[in-house]
């Protein structure tokens, strides 16, 4: 496609300004941006990631019916540039749109609950090492333009795309910071243990995203000499808190697990996996899962000590952070299953410079 | 300097505009969309009950949805429409169950049914949103005051009166 073909391809309205700052300002007014500045969306600078990633304008991504949604990758390009991101992180982006949009995903829920989760994007495999996604100290938090600009390039799709204006379709009561960014890479090569995408079921050597709506998120603090006692430190947590169950979503329903280096080293010194780590938790979670009465369908809301749960793999453990603490993280779900969708093309990886 | 809009376009709106009412509901079976949350089946139940107080009613098909934010069942649906001549959606006291069930009443009326969302006021936010999502700004619904719990985890007591409360504006909005 010619570049003038391409212009023409791009449907987006196109609005004109004497200069940045009065764009600025015009998105800030018209609720386009999240509070924040934004990079301007020009139509060349999003065709130049749309060429990057040999992706045409109306590429249908993913579709939202409840809210007669179709997301295109021109929309994902021109929300990327706003929040940051650099060309090549795009196809990054796409995936993340991708998982959030598959029907177990519930973007309708996650995207409009009183709860107000955050939506958590997990990339795995060599695209996160090639992109400096970080997995180590500070993965979860500010300082590192891949994690911040591809998870707040997800949630400009949310509000822009998905119309989640907070008042309107998006409903929560009290939101949540990581709705700015919640983007982090898992530690492959310092851990040794099988990494996530490859544990649900993606070739070794693929990048993918995992993306997941998480209501909350706890420490668990686990000075412990054992892999046994983390695996109960974490049982405990999960027990003491519950989860929510969705009726929808079901067998699953996901939780997530970030052990930091500590407790990697703490797993690979005495030969345990994350399947046998996982194992553990499940075992130990035992009595609180078979505490759930089914038999008047899935109970509503978020109880502690009722955990449901029903399925070992839906226990998603991710090596991430840094040392010197050792607390692991849980992130409790929400109303939708986590959704692992693959970095593509398939040859991306090796294309990028 | 070009700046482009970073909005999708909703797609062709679901419902024209209404469906057509009828004088009274007087012979009309009552199809009931429930989404399950906490006790609002319940509610809704007794509106209809309300309603069979004052008219007499012909029947009710009643269906739950298998999640408060989804669709209802494609069979669950059309058992719905080949037997209700109008129909009540809710209960909207969560987020994204509010605004479902808006578009739930939105579809019905795109079916010629004549429907009506019960909404609870703090939620009334999302389901305006969703009016004008598909080209209905205005469509009007029915409100369940601010004196009661959204999340619908009401007493037996509570539900009876606000089923009285809300049951003649469900009539209103059902009928010409």
């Amino acid at each position: 496609m010619s570049k003038p073909e391409a212009q023409s391809a791009i449907r987006a309205a196109r609005n004109e300004y004497p200069g940045y700052a009065a764009l600025l300002e015009d998105y800030f007014d018209r609720g386009w941006t999240d509070g924040l500045p934004i990079v301007a969306p020009e139509p060349d600078v999003v065709l130049g990631f749309l060429d990057g990633a040999g992706l045409t304008p109306g590429t249908v991504i993913g579709t939202l019916p409840t809210r007669q949604v179709e997301v295109t990758a021109e929309h994902i390009a021109i929300n990327a540039v706003m929040a940051g991101c650099r060309p090549e992180y795009l196809p990054v982006v796409v995936a993340s749109v991708r998982a959030l949009l598959h029907p177990r995903g519930h973007a309708h829920s996650t995207c409009g609950s009183l709860a107000g989760p955050s939506h958590v994007v997990v990339v795995n495999g060599p695209i996160a090492r090639q992109l400096e996604i970080n997995a180590g100290l500070g993965c979860l938090g500010p300082g590192w333009r891949a994690n911040a600009t591809i998870g707040r390039a997800l949630r400009l799709v949310i509000r822009n795309c998905l119309h989640a204006i907070p008042g309107e379709l998006d409903r929560a009561a009290y939101s949540h910071p990581g709705r700015y960014s919640f983007c982090f890479a898992e530690d492959e090569t310092a851990s040794g243990l099988e990494p996530l995408h490859v544990e649900r079921g993606l070739a070794e050597g693929s990048s993918a995203v995992t993306v997941f709506a998480s209501w909350q998120q706890t420490g668990v603090w686990a000075d412990v000499a054992r892999p046994e006692d983390l695996a109960a430190a974490i049982a405990a947590e999960i027990c003491y808190r519950g989860t929510y169950g969705s009726e929808f979503v079901r067998h699953s329903m996901n939780l997530m697990i970030v052990i930091p280096p500590a407790h990697q080293a703490l797993l690979t010194a005495a030969g345990w996996s994350k399947a046998r780590l996982r194992a553990r938790v499940w075992e130990q979670t035992a009595e609180a899962r078979a505490r759930v009465d089914y038999s008047k369908g899935w109970p509503k809301g978020f109880v502690a000590g009722r955990v449901m749960l029903q399925d070992i793999d839906n226990l998603l453990i991710i090596a991430a952070g840094g040392e010197g603490l050792p607390e692991a993280r849980v992130f409790f779900p929400h109303a939708g299953s986590a959704i692992t969708e693959p970095i593509g093309p398939p040859n991306l990886a090796e294309d990028i410079k | 300097m070009i700046g482009l809009d970073p909005r999708t376009t909703p797609a062709k709106p679901p419902a024209a505009g209404l469906a057509p009412r009828p004088a009274s509901l007087s012979g009309a079976t009552i199809g009931v969309i429930g989404n399950g949350l906490n006790r609002g089946n319940d509610l809704l139940e007794a509106i209809v009950t309300e309603i069979a107080r004052r008219v007499d009613i012909a029947g009710v098909v009643t269906i739950t949805k298998k999640g408060v934010s989804v669709p209802p069942e494609p069979a669950d649906w059309d058992r719905l429409v080949a037997g209700a001549t109008v129909a009540i959606t809710g209960y909207g006291g969560c987020g994204s169950c509010s605004s479902r069930s808006m578009r739930d009443a939105i579809e019905l009326e795109a079916a010629q049914i004549p429907a009506a969302a019960v909404m609870h006021e703090a939620l009334s936010g999302s389901a305006r949103a969703m009016t004008r999502l598909c080209g209905m700004p205005g469509y009007p619904f029915a409100i369940v005051s601010d004196d009661y719990k959204s999340i619908a985890t009401w007493a037996d007591d509570e539900i009876e009166e606000i089923a009285a409360a809300v049951a003649p504006r469900v009539i209103t909005l059902l009928t010409s």
